[in-house]
C-alpha cells in the first residue's frame, strides 16, 4: 500500500480570485497547491512535476481548458483532470468526455464538495498507478517465463533426439 | 490472427440496432444486440465485450443506470453513449461513469466507427498481450 500523503494539486485559472480562494482553502486542508494563471503555465507545471489532481478552468485567454486537458493527459495519462466552468455547455462537456476528463464541475461550487471530489480522485488515481505498476511487473515476469520456456523446450529437443548409435542403426541395412 | 472485436449494441429502437449491426458487421466486428437494459446486463454477464454502445433513453432502464451497473463490475470496458435527447446533465453524468464518447442522434456512422476504434486502441494499450504458447496470464 502506498502511504497516505498530502495530495499535490494543480489549479489552472485565469481569475486571481479563484486561484487565491482554492489555494487558501486547500492549504487549510493541508493539500500542497501549485497555481497557474494560464493554460501554458499549467502545462509547463505538469512537465516539471507530478500532480495527483489538476483543476482546470474551461474558459481562459490563450489555451483553453480543453486544450490544457488534452496536453496534460499526453504528459501524464493517469492524471485526473477536473474541468471547472462558469459557462457550461453540452458541447464542452462532450469534449471533456472525449479528452478523458475526470469530472466537469459548474461554478460556483461548494468547496466541501470539491474537496470530496479531490479525495476520491486521488484515491482512484493511487489505485490506478498501483495497477499500472503491477501490470508492468507482470509483463516482466511474462518475458522471463517466455525465456525460461524457450530454454526448457531447447533442452527437451536435445533430450528427445535419438542417440548417435540408434541413428546409425536406423540407416544401416 | 487476432479475434474480431466484440461489440454490444443496446437500443430499444429496432431501426438503430439494425443500422449499427449492418454497419459494423461489414467492418468485421462480432456483434451482439440487446433491446433493453436488462438484456444488455444479461449479455454482459455472459460474455466478454470490447466496446458497448448504448442508448440513454430506454423503457426499462436509463442508459446512465446501465452504464453505472456495467462500471460496477468493469472499470475499463469502453462505453459509448448515444442519445436523441442530449442534455448537459446527462453528458456530465456520462463523463462521471467514464464513458468514452457521447453521440447525439442522428450521428455520422463513420464518426461512430472512429470512436469505437479509439476506444479499442485505448484498452489495447492498457492490456499487454500476456501469452506464451498455451500459457495465458
Amino acid at each position: 500500500m502506498t502511504p497516505t500523503r498530502a495530495p499535490h494539486v494543480l489549479v489552472v485559472d485565469d481569475e486571481q480570485f479563484v486561484r487565491d480562494l482554492l489555494q487558501d482553502y486547500f492549504t487549510k486542508m493541508e493539500f500542497s497547491v501549485v497555481t497557474a494563471a494560464d493554460g501554458q503555465a499549467g502545462i509547463d507545471a505538469c512537465r516539471r512535476e507530478r500532480f495527483d489532481v489538476a483543476l482546470v478552468d474551461l474558459k481562459m485567454p490563450g489555451k483553453g481548458g480543453i486544450e490544457v486537458l488534452a496536453e496534460v493527459r499526453e504528459i501524464d495519462a493517469s492524471l485526473p483532470v477536473v474541468v471547472m466552468t462558469g459557462y457550461p455547455t453540452i458541447d464542452s462537456s462532450i469534449e471533456a468526455i472525449r479528452r478523458g476528463a475526470y469530472d466537469y464541475i459548474i461554478k460556483p461550487f461548494k468547496l466541501q464538495e470539491l474537496k470530496e471530489l479531490i479525495d476520491r480522485a486521488v484515491k482512484e488515481q493511487t489505485l490506478s498507478r498501483e495497477i499500472e505498476d503491477l501490470r508492468q511487473r507482470l509483463t516482466h515476469v511474462e518475458s522471463e517465463l517466455r525465456q525460461y520456456r524457450s530454454r526448457s523446450e531447447c533442452r527437451a529437443t536435445v533430450a528427445a533426439a535419438p542417440a548417435p548409435g540408434a541413428l546409425w542403426h536406423d540407416i544401416t541395412p | 490472427m487476432l479475434p474480431r472485436p466484440r461489440l454490444l449494441i443496446v437500443d430499444d429502437e429496432l431501426l438503430i440496432r439494425d443500422l449499427l449491426y449492418d454497419f459494423f458487421k461489414n467492418r468485421d466486428y462480432d456483434i451482439a444486440v440487446a433491446e433493453n437494459g436488462q438484456r444488455a446486463l444479461d449479455q454482459f454477464a455472459g460474455g466478454h465485450f470490447d466496446t458497448i454502445i448504448l442508448d440513454l433513453k430506454m423503457p426499462d432502464m436509463d442508459g446512465l443506470e446501465l452504464a453505472a451497473r456495467i462500471r460496477a463490475t468493469d472499470q475499463d470496458v469502453p462505453i459509448i453513449i448515444m442519445t436523441g435527447y442530449p442534455s448537459l446533465d446527462s453528458a456530465i453524468e456520462a463523463l462521471r461513469r467514464r464513458a468514452d464518447d457521447y453521440f447525439v442522434k442522428p450521428f455520422n456512422l463513420k464518426q461512430m466507427s472512429k470512436a469505437v476504434e479509439a476506444a479499442l486502441a485505448r484498452t489495447a494499450s492498457k492490456r499487454p498481450e500476456l501469452s506464451t504458447g498455451e500459457t495465458r496470464i
